[in-house]
């Protein structure tokens, strides 16, 4: 039983931190502009990120290693550094994007001034951090997370044409009535990235260390990451068939969050529509306090300093005020006004730039006999995750001259 | 030694990163004709959804904080829009902008005006078929837009 409780609880964590505001945005444009043409998109993105955060569980449990200790031996003190610099920042935009997304969910439910509820939002991510115990964190915001599932019921409910979505696995062209290919190849990029943002894995890494897995835990690691972010990728794949349906046939190419909502409510009526900010509040909220313990997991495994959300803040002074800092900075971020959309779509498209550093170790590490011995990855995994490798290689050296090309994918 | 080295990391990659986002976003000086015909397919994309929005909101489908919420950001962005569409274009171009414009101001308009007539089923019936009409305009004068840039036409 307890078992299963620990497996549910992996898979929710998975889903919980696999849909945040930059795939509700994004996945959503992405079907009003390109209708079902980016869903191979997602599925190889979900591929990509179930493998190596089955190789990052696995490496976290046989080495008790988690990633950024992975990229500090790899990379160096000086390459580490930058890598650890960047990451960072981009876990700071994300965080910032997520705060202003839980205020304008908030606001939807309220109708108060978005400012007051971005402070609001701050508070609430502060005090769940600080009070509920980790494995609580994944159960609060995994479990709640799934409401968004509401998103499924509302793609069958537009009836798409489930040929035309079936195509929509294989890559093709787009055609007359959508934009470019070079629009095409900026959402390609930005959905790929966004299923794949690095503090996924040093979240997902530095959970299973919290939650002091071992060898025993391997088969768990391997269900979790599996169903999981299938469920994940079913989930986006969601969102992009409702966004299809409700924007294309009119015309609209959703800007806003709030847009984000539309398809459940028409499909659903009011009840969608509760379900559906409910689903999104939990998700953000997942995701806004991952980037915020992720930086702070990825500053303390860099310095070698004592971290975990298991030990007292007195045992873990660094690592607790380095994800209360986060909270902060991104709390003034957001404060600024800036309009979180455009926030989240500038760090997913410069995630995609870290995504080697990030990915590489992790690949090394798993594929090294010596280290791993009876765990190495097997030649299927090594293949396979070369093949991703090489093609997130390929998205980090086309996301800026294709996000400068295309005025961040309005042409 | 190691602090001052994050800091300074951290400042020149945000410099960086930031310079990236205002040369990617922002079309700086004349608009040309793509600039123009994307800023206003984004206008006509929201004059398209505040159709949607008002006949929503004609049906009762709404909640009362989404509706204002929604309206708020509907509003907002077509502001943003409005703002990019105050640059000089080129002469062949200058009468559109001048619609465009004037469209953009009346979708705004109505879509604020909707928070007054909320129960008013007549005018939103009103406000919606305008708004969709906005839309469809706006679409055509993009084309334009596109036509000029060499694009083609481009919905």
């Amino acid at each position: 039983m307890n078992a299963f409780a620990d497996l549910a609880l992996g898979i929710m964590t998975a889903l919980g931190g696999f849909v945040d505001i930059g795939e509700l945005v994004f996945a959503v444009e992405g079907g009003a502009r390109f209708q079902f043409l980016t869903l191979w998109v997602v599925a190889l993105g979900t591929v990509g990120i179930i493998v190596y955060s089955e190789m990052s569980g696995r490496i976290a449990a046989v080495l008790h290693k988690p990633t950024f200790e992975l990229i500090r031996e790899s990379q160096g003190e000086r390459r580490g550094l930058a890598i650890l610099v960047a990451s960072n920042l981009v876990n700071l935009l994300t965080c910032a994007a997520e705060i202003g997304g839980i205020a304008i969910v908030l606001q939807m439910f309220v109708g108060l001034e978005q400012r007051m509820l971005v402070l609001a939002a701050a508070v609430l991510l502060f005090l769940s951090i600080w009070f509920l115990e980790f494995r609580w964190i994944e159960r609060v915001y995994g479990l709640l997370g799934l409401i968004l599932l509401v998103y499924v019921a509302t793609a069958a409910a537009l009836q798409p044409d489930w040929r035309e979505v079936a195509r929509g696995l294989i890559p093709g062209a787009p055609r007359a009535g959508m934009p470019g290919w070079s629009v095409y190849a900026y959402f390609a990029v930005g959905l790929f990235s966004s299923v794949l943002m690095p503090y996924e894995l040093y979240f997902y890494s530095s959970g299973g260390i919290e939650d002091n897995w071992t060898e025993k835990d391997l088969s768990a690691n391997f269900l979790t990451s599996t169903v999981g972010f299938t469920l994940g990728g079913l989930l986006t794949m969601a969102l992009i068939v409702s966004g299809a349906q409700a924007f294309f046939p009119r015309g609209i190419d959703p800007q806003v969050l709030s847009s984000s909502a539309l398809p459940a409510l028409l499909a659903l009526g009011k009840p969608g529509l509760v379900f559906a900010l409910l689903g999104m509040l939990f998700a953000i909220g997942g995701a806004a306090v991952e980037t915020a313990l992720a930086s702070a997991y990825n500053l303390a495994q860099f310095f070698g300093w004592p971290w975990g959300k298991s030990k007292r803040p007195s045992q873990a002074k660094r690592f607790t005020l380095a994800w209360i800092s986060m909270l902060v900075m991104g709390l003034a971020i957001a404060m600024s006004g800036v309009n979180p959309v455009h926030i989240v779509e500038y760090s997913v498209v410069f995630a995609v730039v870290v995504l080697p550093f990030t990915y590489y170790p992790i690949l090394a590490t798993a594929g090294d006999s010596k280290s791993m011995k009876q765990h190495v990855n097997s030649r299927f995994v090594q293949v396979l995750g070369w093949l991703m490798f090489a093609l997130i290689v390929a998205a980090a050296l086309a996301a800026v001259p294709l996000m400068y090309a295309t005025h961040m994918g309005e042409s | 030694m190691r602090a001052i080295g994050i800091a300074i990391l951290a400042v020149l990659f945000a410099v960086a990163a930031t310079s990236f986002y205002r040369a990617a976003s922002e079309p700086t000086g004349a608009m040309s004709p793509e600039d123009f015909a994307r800023s206003t397919r984004l206008v006509a994309s929201d004059a398209h959804e505040a159709s949607l929005f008002v006949a929503l909101l004609r049906g009762d489908r709404l909640t009362h904080a989404f509706a204002k919420t929604h309206r708020e950001k509907l509003l907002e962005s077509i502001r943003d829009e409005s703002r990019s569409l105050r640059d000089p274009v080129p002469a062949e171009l200058r009468a559109h902008a001048e619609r465009v414009r004037a469209l953009a101001a009346q979708a705004e308009n109505i879509v604020a005006d909707t928070q007054p007539r909320e129960g008013d089923v007549d005018a939103l019936r009103r406000y919606e078929g305008e708004l969709a009409g906005i839309g469809d305009e706006l679409g055509e004068l993009a084309g334009i837009g596109d036509e000029l840039g060499g694009l083609g036409a481009h919905p």
